[in-house]
Formats: structure tokens, sequence, C-alpha cells
């Protein structure tokens, strides 16, 4: 049960809430407030510096992440590079001239059997 | 005195409370000495921990044509190397060593043996060995990767791009002319790394080199290496070289030289066997110079197309010196005179002309300084100041003696006439692109000078065009469906140890550009001292012919129907 009851003491007159027989007064209510503040700045400060540890974390986890992906890039790109000297070794003038002459006994063309089509 | 329980309780809170406080103070101070006044120390200690400072192998970038091809690249390989001291299971190292590599196992067993920490037991072997054995994980065994240059067309433009040697360090050529461009910018990468070692942010100061497009087409390149080839060994020639030139842009699209090197192995080559003659050598070209007086004397109204000259019948005298010409020729016209290479007939050219004019012609030419291609050894030539000229050294020069030029030069001089009288600076760079594909630095063709009017330079055409008619010199360098002005060249050498002209030593050349109308090459060819034939029009203008044919037929040049029906 709530009552609202007005008392005089020495800080001048005060309205008390009386709940459950317990009597709390404004001062009360304004302690409680500023105590559910300063916990609830606690709390979101906790959680904020929770946040950022685990976005550290994070981070460090995708830079494992990221090194990983680089090296084989790395790797790729020099099969690629591997492969490209491959393609130009076989597809040398001289090793091209070689097979087109010896194997395939082909022969430059003369003038006149180029026709040039634009 | 008795003290009240509260006042005692107060005082004692206000003891420890102004302990707490002296702590926090404490703790405070100590965190600006560490984090403020410190922190540069406190960051070195810190950046030991966690930063890792990697070394890794020098790098280059590729050397392409102008097409793309690689003719020049790096290729990641392994290097296999032990720490003596860590080997605990050395018969065991040596036999699973030696199943993969091809050296003799006492060869393994004496790098075991060794005092030292590190030995290295072979380099550069294929990434695959590497990786076959790095997954081995004996210990005391280390597989490092490194990179070997390597040049997929062997021999080919060997001369010209240089080698690269063990430590990455450029060797000559475009490899050493280019090196600020091929050469990585650093040696380590830095990362960051965790208490076990692994790397876990990305590497700052990542390897970065450029990439170089050369002018070169590596095709043309291949035609103009094998006819050179062809000539020098059918004529017993000691060297020789061809240049092909785009004389609208000063392009430089091939140059040959024999002997050629193969940059793959180096080390198998003597000295001599580097040399980029094209670039390099200085010599007297001879026969090949006439046409740069005749042009002089065009060009300054001093000598008109219709003139004549007297030939004096093959023998002419000047001072003590006398001059003789192939044969006993009368009177001679500018272009006969041309297309017979008399000496007697460009001496009164010059005559006519005047030193200071020739002179002037000459140094607009581009000849006496170096063309600019920027290559290790690149030849000026050599032409003496004017002051220093008498009426003999006038005639010399006209003939082609008493001068000395490079390669380049005459090309550089031919191009002109080609291109209606401008000099255009010679390039062997197309362009230089970054690692990441960005444009660094990007060449444009660059006009040195106008040499003469197009006038000029048309009607010295239509006198070369002469020269290669079956009756002229170079008659040898004709092509079916084509115009080509060319000139032969056959100089005296000198002999070094007599101080005099050699009677059985020449250089041989022929120097063209075809087609002679719309001019799509400069093409040079030279060899030093073929033997027994050593006429140009007979040892190199054969050899121009087969590289012009080729040459057009792969530009899709087609050959002219009027030309095409002159010669039926």
């Amino acid at each position: 049960m709530m009552m609202r009851i007005a008392t005089y003491g020495s800080k001048g007159p005060q309205i008390q809430i009386v709940r459950n027989q317990k009597a709390y007064t404004k001062e009360d209510f304004v302690k409680t407030r500023l105590l559910f503040r300063i916990l609830f700045l606690v709390a979101f400060m906790a959680i904020l510096s929770l946040f950022y540890i685990w976005s550290r974390i994070q981070i460090v986890q995708y830079g494992y992440d990221i090194n990983a992906l680089r090296n084989r890039r790395q790797q790729l790109v020099e099969e690629n590079k591997g492969l490209n000297v491959e393609v130009a070794t076989l597809k040398s003038p001289g090793r091209i001239s070689q097979i087109a002459r010896q194997k395939l006994k082909m022969q430059p063309p003369k003038p006149e059997q180029i026709k040039v089509l634009k | 005195m008795n003290v009240s329980p509260v006042k005692w309780i107060k005082f004692r809170i206000l003891c420890i409370s102004l302990g707490f406080v002296a702590f926090l103070g404490l703790i405070l101070h100590r965190s600006y000495q560490l984090q403020i006044a410190g922190s540069t120390r406190v960051d070195q200690l810190t950046s030991r921990q966690y930063k890792a400072t990697l070394p890794i192998s020098p790098r280059r970038g590729t050397i392409y044509d102008r097409n793309g091809k690689p003719l020049a690249v790096d290729i990641e390989v392994s290097s296999l190397a032990v720490h003596p001291r860590q080997i605990t299971d050395a018969e065991g190292v040596v036999s699973a060593l030696s199943a993969h590599l091809k050296i003799p196992t006492e060869k393994i067993r004496e790098k075991l043996r060794s005092p030292k920490k590190f030995e290295w037991v072979i380099r550069r072997i294929a990434r695959e060995t590497g990786e076959a054995v790095a997954s081995l994980k004996l210990k005391g065994v280390t597989v490092v990767s490194e990179y070997r240059r390597f040049y997929p067309n062997k021999d080919l433009a060997g001369n010209l791009l240089g080698a690269v040697g063990y430590e990455a360090e450029s060797l000559g050529g475009i490899e050493m002319a280019l090196d600020s461009y091929l050469k990585s910018d650093s040696t380590q990468v830095i990362a960051q790394k965790d208490a076990r070692g692994r790397l876990f942010t990305p590497w700052e100061n990542q390897v970065r080199s450029h990439d170089v497009y050369l002018t070169l087409d590596v095709n043309l390149q291949f035609i103009a290496d094998r006819y050179l080839r062809e000539g020098a060994e059918k004529h017993n020639a000691k060297s020789g070289f061809v240049i092909v030139m785009n004389p609208a842009s000063g392009d430089i699209l091939a140059m040959a030289n024999y002997p050629s090197l193969n940059p793959n192995v180096y080390w198998k080559y003597s000295p001599e066997k580097w040399s980029n003659h094209a670039i390099l050598d200085s010599y007297e070209p001879g026969s090949t110079f006439k046409p740069v007086v005749v042009a002089s004397g065009l060009d300054s109204g001093k000598v008109r197309p219709g003139d004549s000259f007297d030939c004096e019948g093959g023998e002419y005298k000047i001072g003590k010196r006398t001059i003789h010409d192939h044969g006993a020729y009368g009177h001679l016209s500018v272009s006969e005179i041309i297309k017979v290479s008399s000496n007697i007939g460009v001496t009164k050219i010059a005559q006519r002309t005047g030193k200071n004019t020739f002179f002037e012609t000459i140094r607009k030419m581009g000849f006496g300084t170096k063309p600019g291609i920027d290559l290790p050894g690149e030849a000026s030539g050599s032409l003496r100041p004017l002051k220093q000229w008498s009426d003999i050294d006038l005639s010399n020069i006209a003939f082609g003696q008493g001068i000395a030029v490079s390669g380049l030069q005459m090309v550089q001089a031919y191009a002109v006439l080609a291109n209606n009288g401008i000099r255009m600076k010679p390039q062997l760079v197309q362009r230089v692109v970054g690692s990441e594909g960005e444009l660094v630095h990007e060449a444009s063709p660059t006009e040195m000078a106008r040499v003469m009017g197009p006038e000029t330079a048309k009607r010295l055409t239509k006198m070369l065009e002469q020269v290669v008619e079956p009756d002229g010199t170079g008659g040898l360098a004709k092509l079916d469906g084509y115009a080509i002005a060319g000139k032969t060249g056959t100089a005296q050498k000198v002999d070094p140890k007599t101080k005099q002209y050699s009677n059985n030593a020449f250089v041989s050349s022929f120097i063209g550009y075809v087609p002679a109308e719309d001019p799509e090459f400069v093409i040079y060819v030279v060899y030093d001292t073929p033997k027994p034939v050593y006429y140009g029009g007979l040892v190199a203008a054969p050899v121009f012919k087969k590289i012009a044919e080729e040459s057009l037929a792969y530009s899709g040049v087609a050959p002219s129907s009027s030309q095409l029906a002159k010669n039926e």
C-alpha cells in the first residue's frame, strides 16, 4: 500500500512516500535514480570495453586470414608466371620456325603469294 | 586525552584513503613514465616482440617486347642450405637429399662436415624440388625461396638484354641500363607476428619492381637474327649486326648480333661474345656515307640533281694523294655517282658543297654525338672538328673514311631520308609499368632536328632506288613487289699493326629502307671481315633482302602491284 504524508523536520516540510510501511523521502528517490544511472553507465562501459576487445581479437584473426590469403595469392601468381614463361618458351619464334620448317615442311611466303585484306 | 571513537574512525578512513590516493598517484606516475615520457623506448621494446623484419630475395620486373611477349622474367626457384651443427642424423639427411637432387652424395657429406653454421648445398633449383625437400621436414635443412632470371627466347636479343647475376645484379645491356626500374626497391618486408611467430598482418614495404616494355618486336628480332647468322656463317665473318628501325617513330624493332649471347648461361661466354656491336662498335662506314654529302649538296642548292661531274677516268689527285674508283668513269650524273658508288664523284660534290655546309649536315644527322639510347657503352663515333679538316679529309669523309660511326648512328641518318628529312630519336623503351599496372613512364616519338627539306629527301630516295637496280652495286637486295632505296658499303679496315688500310679486312654493309615510297623499315646489315667474298653488295645485300621480305610479310605490308608489274 502506498501513502503520501507530509512531515516537518529540520530541513523544512517534506513529502514522504510510504510504501509497504517503509518511508521513502524525495532524497531517497534521487539517490536511487543516481545509483541506477551509475550502474547503467558502468554496464555500458563494460559492454563497450568487451566490444572493443572482441573487435581487436577479430582484427587479429582477420589478419591471420588475410596473410594466409596473401600467401595463397602469391603462390598462384608465381604459378601463373611459371605457366606464362612456359607458354613463351613454347611459342618462341625459333621453336615455331623449326617445327614449321622441319616437321611441317613450310616455307616463308613469297611477295606475290601475300594478299593483304583490310 | 580521549579521542572519540567516531573521530578515530574518521581519522583511519582518511589515512587509508590517503594511502589509496598515494598508491593511485604512483600508478599514474608510472603510467605517465611508460606511456608518455618513455614511449619511444617502450615502443622499441614492444616492436621487437611483435614486429618481424624478414629478408627477401631481390626481384626484378619483367622485360616485354612491344606486343607483351616476355623477353626476361624472374621465376621462383628454391635453394637448399644446411646448418651442420643442428644435424643429428647425417646419413639420413644425405640419402634423403640425394634422392631429390642430382648432386654426388660425397658433396652433400662434405657440406654436412663443414665447421660453419650455414652452408649452401645447391642454389636455384626447381621450386617443385625445393617443396619436395621441404616436405621431408629434415632437421638442420632449410629451403629458401629465391628468384632466378630466365630468358625464354634463349640467345634472341641476348646481347641487347644483357644478363643478371646470382645476387640479382645486372650484367650489361638493358638489364643494366634500366636497373633502377627493374630492380625491386626493397630487400625486406616488415610484418606483425604473434607469440608463436605466426604472421598476422599484411606486410609493409611490399616488394615493388617495374615491368619494362621495349619497342622490340620478338618476331622481327628472330627474322633479323636468323638471316644475320646465316650470312655470317656463310661468309666466315668475325662478327656482325642488324638493326631494324621504324623511321617515322624512331622505334628500334630489332637489334641482332653475331655472335650472340644466351643470358641463361652467361658464364659460358667469353667477354667478346657479350658485345652489342650495333651500339658499341665505331668503324669507318665506307660508301654508305656517300648519300650524306649528296644530301648536303642538294639541300644547300650548291648541287642540282641534273648536274654532272667528271670522274677523271677513275684516278683523281688531291695533293700527294690519289683517289681511285672501281671503274674508269667519265662524266657521271649525281644519281649515277650514287648508283656506281664513285669516290671521285662524291669528292667533287663535297668540294662544290664546301666543308662548312657538309660538316653542318653531318652534325645535324647525329654523327659525332651519342644517339641517346642510354645503353651502357653507347658509342658516339669520331668526327674531327671542322677546323682540323684538310682538303683530303673533305674527300675522305665524303666517301666514308676519316670518320668513325656506330651502327645506330647510320640507321638514324638513313631514317632521316626515309622520314622526309626529319631526324627522330632512336628509342628502345616503349613504356614502364608499375607493380599495380600503373603507367610510370611512356616514351613518345621525339623529333630531334629538321636536317633537310622533304624534296631533298625524296630526290635522294629516287637516287638510292637506282642502287638496287640490276646494274647498281646493290642489285642483290632487290625485292619483287617493293621499291627499295639503299646503299652498299665495303670499307677497308685499318690494320692495327701497320696502321695502314688493309687489303684483306673489310667491313661489308648494306643499308636501306623499304618500301621506298612510304618506308616501314630502315634495315642495316653489317659484317666484320667476311672472307673470301667481302663486297657489301655480295655479302650484306642478300641478307637485307631476306630480312626485308619476311619483315614486310609479317607486318602485312602488301607488295605494290606497279612494282610487281615492273618486275614482270
